[in-house]
């Protein structure tokens, strides 16, 4: 730990002595670009990582200065962070997830904003002029049935983040497909972490369903431990959860990397021409726990397993 | 008892017949047990080719390489007996723990086969056949336990059943042995039953004989099981019986005679009317069971027979006091031919009885005659039963007794009135001699007397004529008043003892009193004596006045000298009877009791210095002259009434 | 006398032998392709070998052919006797070996053939070819017409020469319903697949139907085909054929085809490879040399 703060002072120190350094050439060159997670989450790092290796190769980078937040889940913490970048003059902002995307469309309507990893944005309400960005969409329905031809699920809670449009839409979405898979549906709206205790424990499923959110992700292991204790699945749509759900079915975070570049690109280029703000990635990854599988004495179906990108063994 | 020894040895012969059922029972189960066991044995070779096949297949899973050779149609032969040996299992079995396990493995073996299908026909890339692969490999270890556990399981099973079987056997030769038991037991006590069935009735018959011999008759036995003993046992009681029924008839009868004799002799040992008609209503209570006892006697002064005395169990009468006329009850005495009889609710002879008086369903009347005259009757109200010519005669002895016996008293009663008559006359005879005696005797020494006191006055005058001195003259007054006084005593012995003829005039008595009052008024009123009179218009009777007057002069003076320290005295006047009477009673002092029969002689006075003893002698007398009667009452310290009664006379 | 008793051995060995040889030959083998669960088409296809064993007086054996690939060589080198080909396998076993179409099985349905579908989602904005460039697709394998050669002659057609560039990805996933669910979970864009298949999953799953749309249909193509080894005896074939044919005018004939869920077979010709044989043309690929 003491290690780590070392070696990020360091790196904080270097930054800044190359700053004062380079200020005055840096000032005509370069562009402030702010990125926003919705959460301190894994997945987001990683689309970052690979959104940045693919810039790294066009030399961008050394053009552009990132300023970076990484807030608590929480409205007032994703507004406080966009109002931060703009008061360092971020000329583009870069939001990770429904949460941090939506805050940033109320604080500027003249910053261009290219948000990534938004489930479904048309539904979700995400939309302004200085909007671009990378939605997803997954198939819910393939999740339900995989659960359902994994065990007999009748009721199913559906835990849902109230503060991200993204986890709303996402639940309606779960919601309306559990008729078809006769299943009854049991909607947890939660707004923060000792919610999402207490629902968990109020209410009974036989499965719970964890919808795209920044607020669920980070809260995984506290879900995990109670709904560990009832022997029953999760089911999840966010990459980095695989390891505490039965089934997780996520977007293919390359596509969203590329598409992310790709829109990057044409927002700092500004190019008007290239049609299309909006990106929409199709592609999926199926991923399933042998271990919780194991564990919890489930048979995964024969698709299952053949159609399964990964398997945790 | 032929029926009995029958039912026995059907018993004997049912246990016998049971014992074989059972055994042959048995013997089945076993069999088939023992099918169930040998075909467990046989599935539990199924089971065993079951895990053999099953772990072929894992084998052969995991020798085969991606490319398949003549082993995949081994493999397909293995998974299809595999299957086969796991539907013949589901064939047998039907707990439903084992259908179920049964049931997981079937599942088992279906996804067995589709993950093995996919593992085989898939042909993608080498990682998802691998994946496969691995599954189908879990299922079949999964499987491969499963079937295990059941091996483990159905061993256990094999076990529990075969001992179950053994025991079972072992169960079924105790049973045997219990049966043959039980057969010979019962035998046993069928054989000791039977002797006692016959040897009891005997005994019992012995026994009665016995006790009706020493004369508990009517004893009964109760012989109901052989019947050939019943008949006998049931000849016995009646013979029992009817010795019984004799032997209470004739006690009854003795003690009916009892009662009789009972009734009769209270009857004749009473002498009061009263007792003896209670007695005999009693009696007939006793006699006879009914509702009520209703005895009439004949008063023949009004032609009547009215209602002497009652005992009714319930209030049955409305009025209390009932009188029949002669006529009627002749009649109905005659209707029945002078015999006792039974009336019944719509006869018309027991309306003219109950009349409104009483309900009765039946009545029973029982004639009362002495001396072949009807001296009264006997109503029996609501009896109970029939009274049977028995009771009819028993009673009518008790009626006879009872008519005799009130004869009786009549009699004594007679007699007895006869007996008081015949003293009081006695008594008046004695004195009138004695008051005869007196008379003469007075009479004689009056007479002796009165010359000498006629001496001793013509004298005392003389003297008194001569100068003689005061004192001597003092001294010769008391000589003459003493005189005096003595030729009046002799006057009025003359007067008692001579007869003096009446001289009767017509006399209002009230009249008369009240001239004697006005005569002693003086007298009363200087004793502070208050004066009560009670006067009744009374008519004129023939009498003596002067005579009268002195017996009123007499009374009224007693009273008065009887209350030196005042009082009231209180004369009244009246009618009783045909006769007048006149009271005259004081709040004196009184006359003690021992000497009140004697206040009428002569010569006894209880006033010592004042009275003669002569004016209640001569008083009594002179009423008696007149042929009325006077009587005394007196209470020591309250005081003494003198009644006088003086029958009214008139001119003829 | 050793020669005497060795004789007598060597002629009771050899009449072993031909008796031998001669219950092999007694044996006819049949291959079946395997088809989604090779256990229950085997015992789908029993029932067929026991009533022909009793008509032709010789044991038939059922034998499975694995994967699609591995067909033509293990026909010949398990000495088959005849097989329940696909379309692809039948057709390449005619022209690599010398085999001839006999029957081909009708279903319940009345149908003997089925086409081959290109599927996609229905949210996925796919309309036609022109928004599949840059997309993922899913064959089935290379053995198939309607699982892979089918869309390749399609997507030639639509002038599209090399799916290497055009499409961003493409996989084999070794089975029609690997290939819809592919489709369906978003792990590809399109998919390939028969269509009975294709139509057993959505009857089975109604919900799918919601999900996905046919953008192309093949033409119709038998969906196995019982090809015989052209060295039977003349006799045999004819008599097999005639046999499979008139089995739903015999009463145990009828018996044995519904344990096997078929109608009946119509008799096969060269015509029914058709349409394999014009995309072997069109693509101008030698049936003998392909590699599948």
């Amino acid at each position: 730990m003491t290690e780590k703060v070392r070696k990020l002072s360091v790196v904080v120190f270097l930054v800044f002595l190359f700053n004062f350094l380079f200020s005055v050439e840096s000032t005509a060159e370069e562009r402030v670009v702010g990125v926003v997670f919705s959460a301190d989450i894994p997945v987001y790092h990683e689309v970052h990582k690979k959104f940045l290796n693919k810039l790294r190769k066009t030399g961008y980078t050394k053009k552009i200065k990132f300023l970076y937040q990484k807030p608590n889940p929480d409205s007032l913490a994703w507004s406080n962070a966009v109002r931060k970048l703009i008061a360092y003059d971020a000329t583009i902002l870069i939001t990770y997830g429904s949460g941090a995307t939506e805050a940033a469309t109320y604080e500027t309507a003249n910053i261009p904003i290219v948000y990534t990893l938004v489930y479904d944005p048309v539904k979700s309400g995400i939309k302004g002029r200085n909007l671009y960005g990378v939605g997803y969409s997954i198939p819910v329905t393939s999740l339900l049935r995989y659960l359902k031809r994994t065990t007999d699920v009748k009721k199913l809670g559906v835990l849902a983040s109230e503060i991200e449009p993204s986890s709303k839409t996402q639940a309606k979405h779960v919601s309306d497909a559990c008729k078809d898979f006769n299943m009854e549906k049991v909607l947890l709206n939660v707004k923060n972490e000792e919610e999402i205790r207490i629902k968990l424990k109020l209410f009974s499923f036989d499965a719970l369903f964890i919808t795209d959110s920044a607020l669920l992700a980070k809260s995984i292991t506290s879900i995990f431990r109670i709904i560990n204790e009832r022997s029953i699945p999760i089911v999840s749509t966010i990459q980095g959860t695989e390891d505490y759900s039965l089934i997780n079915l996520h977007p293919d975070i390359d596509e969203i990397a590329n598409a992310l570049y790709r829109t990057f690109l044409k927002v700092i280029k500004e190019d008007r021409k290239v049609k299309g703000k909006r990106e929409i990635v199709q592609r999926s990854k199926l991923i399933y726990n042998m271990k919780i599988s194991k564990r919890l004495g489930l048979q995964p179906s024969i698709q299952l397993i053949t159609g399964a990108d990964r398997i945790i063994k | 008892m032929r029926n009995r020894i029958i039912k026995y040895l059907s018993i004997i012969f049912i246990f016998f017949s049971m014992g074989g059922i059972i055994a042959f029972i048995s013997t089945q189960r076993v069999t088939s047990d023992l099918k169930v066991l040998i075909n467990l044995h046989r599935v539990e070779t199924f089971r065993q080719d079951l895990i053999i096949n099953i772990k072929t297949v894992q084998n052969n899973l995991f020798t085969i390489g991606t490319t398949f050779g003549p082993e995949l149609d081994i493999i397909v032969e293995n998974v299809l007996s595999l299957d086969k040996a796991v539907n013949r299992c589901l064939e047998c079995h039907h707990s439903s723990e084992v259908t179920g396990k049964l049931d997981r493995l079937r599942t088992l073996v279906e996804k067995y086969k589709d993950a093995l299908s996919a593992f085989i026909t898939t042909t993608a890339n080498p990682e998802r056949i691998h994946r496969l692969k691995e599954v189908a490999a879990e299922i079949g270890n999964l499987l491969l336990q499963d079937a295990e556990e059941m091996t483990y399981f159905a061993h256990q099973k094999l076990q529990y059943k075969t001992e179950k079987a053994i025991e079972k056997v072992n169960k079924i030769r105790e049973l045997l042995i219990l049966v043959l038991f039980i057969t010979m037991i019962f035998g046993f006590f069928t054989a000791m039953a039977l002797t006692r069935d016959i040897v009891r009735p005997i005994e019992k018959l012995r026994i009665a004989a016995e006790k009706v011999a020493s004369g508990e008759l009517g004893y009964s036995v109760d012989i109901s099981d052989p019947p050939e003993f019943a008949h006998l046992g049931e000849s016995f009681n009646k013979m029992s019986r009817s010795l019984k029924e004799q032997q209470e008839k004739t006690l009854e009868y003795v003690s009916k005679l009892r009662e009789l004799h009972r009734i009769t002799l209270s009857m004749h040992l009473v002498t009061e009317k009263k007792n003896i008609i209670n007695e005999f209503v009693k009696g007939v209570v006793d006699v006879i069971d009914a509702d009520g006892v209703l005895l009439f006697l004949y008063n023949p002064d009004h032609d009547l027979f009215s209602l002497e005395q009652f005992i009714t169990k319930k209030s049955y009468l409305k009025r209390k006091e009932i009188k029949y006329s002669g006529e009627i009850i002749r009649k109905i005495y005659q209707g029945c031919g002078k015999k006792a009889t039974m009336l019944y609710k719509n006869e018309e002879a027991l309306r003219a009885f109950s009349e409104d008086n009483f309900e009765a369903e039946n009545l029973y009347v029982l004639w009362i005659k002495h001396k072949n005259k009807l001296s009264g009757f006997l109503l029996i109200i609501n009896v109970k039963g029939t009274i049977t010519g028995e009771d009819t005669r028993i009673l009518s002895i008790i009626a006879n007794n009872f008519a005799v016996a009130i004869e009786n008293t009549l009699l004594y009663e007679d007699i007895k009135l006869q007996m008081k008559n015949l003293k009081e006359t006695q008594d008046q005879l004695i004195q009138a001699a004695k008051l005869a005696a007196i008379g003469e005797l007075a009479a004689t020494v009056a007479h002796e007397l009165n010359n000498p006191l006629t001496t001793i006055l013509g004298y005392t005058e003389l003297i008194k004529e001569e100068e003689i001195s005061e004192t001597i003259k003092k001294d010769l007054d008391i000589i003459e008043a003493e005189s005096l006084r003595a030729r009046d005593i002799v006057r009025q012995l003359l007067e008692f003892s001579r007869k003096r003829p009446l001289q009767l005039t017509e006399l209002d008595i009230n009249e008369t009193l009240q001239e004697v009052i006005k005569f002693l008024s003086p007298n009363i009123k200087k004793s502070s004596i208050k004066l009560l009179t009670e006067f009744s218009p009374l008519p004129n009777t023939l009498a003596d006045k002067d005579q009268i007057k002195q017996v009123f002069l007499n009374l009224i003076n007693n009273a008065v000298q009887a209350m030196p320290e005042g009082g009231v005295l209180t004369i009244k006047t009246g009618l009783q009877d045909s006769n007048i009477f006149i009271e005259v009673s004081d709040t004196g002092i009184g006359i003690p009791e021992d000497i009140l029969p004697r206040i009428f002689e002569p010569f006894f006075t209880t006033k010592k210095e004042k009275g003669t003893g002569l004016g209640l002698s001569i008083s009594y007398r002179i009423i008696e002259s007149h042929g009325g009667k006077i009587y005394v009452k007196s209470q020591k310290g309250k005081g003494t009434t003198f009644k006088v009664l003086l029958p009214i006379k008139k001119h003829v | 006398m050793k020669r005497v008793i060795k004789g007598i051995l060597v002629s009771v060995f050899s009449l072993m032998v031909i008796f031998n040889a001669y219950a092999q030959d007694h044996t006819l083998l049949i291959g079946l392709i395997p088809e989604q669960n090779i256990f229950r088409q085997f015992q789908r296809f029993l029932p067929l070998t026991e009533y022909l064993s009793k008509k032709i007086d010789r044991e038939v054996k059922l034998t499975i052919l694995s994967r699609y690939g591995d067909i033509i060589d293990r026909f010949s080198s398990r000495n088959m006797d005849g097989a329940f080909f696909g379309v692809l396998t039948g057709y390449l076993a005619i022209k690599k070996m010398d085999v001839e179409p006999s029957v081909v099985p009708i279903e319940l349905d009345g149908s003997s053939e089925t086409s081959g579908y290109i599927i996609v989602r229905r949210d996925s904005g796919i309309e036609s070819v022109k928004d599949m460039q840059g997309k993922v697709i899913a064959f089935v394998d290379r053995a198939t017409v309607r699982g892979y050669l089918f869309p390749i002659i399609y997507f030639k057609r639509h002038g599209i020469n090399d799916i290497k560039t055009f499409f961003k990805e493409f996989y084999f996933t070794g089975s029609n319903d690997a290939s819809v669910y592919a489709v369906v979970d978003g792990r590809a864009d399109i998919g390939c697949v028969k269509a009975n298949i294709y139509e057993a999953i959505l009857a089975r799953d109604p919900t799918l139907r919601k999900e996905l749309k046919i953008i192309a249909t093949s033409p119709l193509m038998p969906l196995s085909v019982l090809c015989l080894k052209k060295s039977l005896p003349e006799k045999l074939k004819t008599k097999i054929t005639e046999i499979l044919l008139n089995m739903k005018n015999d009463k145990e004939g009828k018996e044995v085809l519904k344990r096997m869920e078929l109608k009946g077979f119509r008799r096969a010709s060269m015509n029914d490879f058709k349409v394999v044989d014009d995309i072997f043309r069109e693509l101008n690929i030698d049936p003998e040399t392909y590699r599948y």
